[in-house]
């Protein structure tokens, strides 16, 4: 049986080891507000598995479309929203489901 | 193995210059990039398209795989001609018909350690996403799930073997919440060498629910009640995600009244969310010459118009 724990915190420098992320590139991400840590300094910073799975989508966003790294924190923030938009959509076409008959 | 066009892949002509190309590979990048599209089957077509991209953006590359185009179309069985050399390594996860020519997986900068003999090399395993869809009731404790997934496997050359397929049985925490992301250190791919072995993401996804409707920790469950039950009001058995309990509806509850349920809801870290009951006036589907009747008296006797607003435009 393995826990599976989603209370697991990472530092600034195992984010950027695991999602292979210059350092800079992260602290931008936080400091433009896409990432909210918890701690104050850059070395008391912690992430979730969430954050750190946003963070290896910079990656990915960096090499797959060529977007420069200033970039990243836009594009995460529009995908975010767009990932938002997208799951109410979803909930509320449900609920106008139930009051519209087939 | 089968032959890949990459030039039907990225829907160019083979004699496409390289700003069309590019251009053809952003284009369908945009449509079918794992973490913008929708489309179910995004993750594999990414896979090819950015194979195909590899392959033709480099000139050396293109030419090398223009040159076994000659010997082979697209979905055919291919196998290379025996003598065939590639000097190329890369660092990606592409197809055994790319590797065919391109060569197998190579160090990737940055993470590789290199052993003395030059052929060896170290690298860590993947990471692996697979997204693990939970149903409301599940995430009221923690929860025992059984999961299956595919690994990408290779030798210590970097060539790549059959997938191996692992199943893990995993405790799931009570209070997951729709797109929260669990990482499972070391359940990813293999390490080549002594490189340690990638993560498992496992991407929570709420399964849509028949009665309950989720918003964040809050749940909405609609309640259907008779016009004479609006009205006059009544207690209803209304379900919950644990056991059902009596909601006393108060008299002329029109439809879409909210009632909150307190505590209700999902767990979440900081406590509990709610649950709302949302009433929903239904008429019976047929009515006897009776029922008709006494509808008949109704209308005559109330004054009421049920369209005030629009004589207030």
């Amino acid at each position: 049986m393995i826990e599976a724990s989603v209370t697991v915190k990472f530092s600034l420098d195992e984010v950027c080891e695991i999602a292979e992320l210059p350092t800079e590139v992260l602290i931008t991400i936080v400091e433009e507000g896409v990432l909210e840590p918890s701690g104050e300094s850059p070395e008391e910073w912690r992430f979730d598995s969430t954050m750190l799975s946003i963070a290896k989508r910079a990656a990915r966003l960096h090499r797959d479309f060529e977007i420069e790294w200033t970039g990243i924190p836009f594009y995460l923030d529009m995908i975010e929203e767009l990932e938002k938009l997208r799951a109410e959509n979803r909930t509320l076409r449900q609920r106008l489901n139930r009051f519209l008959l087939k | 193995m089968d032959f890949k066009d990459y030039y039907k892949i990225l829907g160019v002509e083979p004699d496409a210059d390289l700003k069309a190309i590019k251009t053809a590979y952003r284009r369908l990048a945009r449509k079918y990039h794992p973490d913008v599209s929708e489309d179910k089957d995004a993750e594999a077509k990414f896979k090819d398209i950015a194979e195909a991209y590899a392959a033709l953006k480099d000139p050396e590359k293109r030419a090398e795989y223009d040159e076994l185009r000659k010997y082979g179309q697209h979905g055919q069985r291919f196998e290379p001609p025996p003598d065939w050399q590639s000097s190329f390594q890369h660092d990606d996860d592409f197809s055994d018909f790319f590797e065919s020519i391109f060569g197998s997986r190579g160090p990737r900068a940055g993470r590789q350690q290199y052993t003395q003999r030059e052929t060896h090399f170290n690298l860590r395993g993947q990471d692996i996403e697979t997204e693990l869809p939970i149903f409301l009731e599940e995430t009221l404790a923690d929860e025992r799930k059984t999961i299956s997934y595919h690994l990408p496997h290779y030798d210590k050359e970097g060539r790549r073997l059959a997938d191996i397929k692992k199943t893990l049985n995993v405790k799931i925490p009570k209070g997951v919440s729709e797109g929260e992301r669990i990482r499972l250190k070391g359940q990813g791919g293999p390490g080549i060498g002594t490189g340690a072995s990638g993560d498992l993401y496992l991407h929570i996804r709420l399964v849509p629910h028949p009665l309950f409707d989720v918003e964040g920790h809050n749940l909405t469950i609609t309640v259907p009640i008779s016009p004479w039950e609006a009205v006059l009001g009544t207690k209803v058995e209304v379900p919950t995600l644990s056991g059902s309990i009596n909601l006393t509806l108060p008299p002329n509850s029109q439809t879409g009244k909210r009632l909150r349920i307190k505590g209700k809801g999902l767990p979440s870290k900081t406590g509990s969310g709610d649950l709302y009951a949302v009433v929903k006036i239904v008429i019976p589907e047929r009515s006897d010459e009776e029922t008709k009747k006494i509808w008949e008296s109704l209308s005559k006797k109330i004054k009421f118009n049920p369209r005030s607003e629009w004589s207030k435009t």
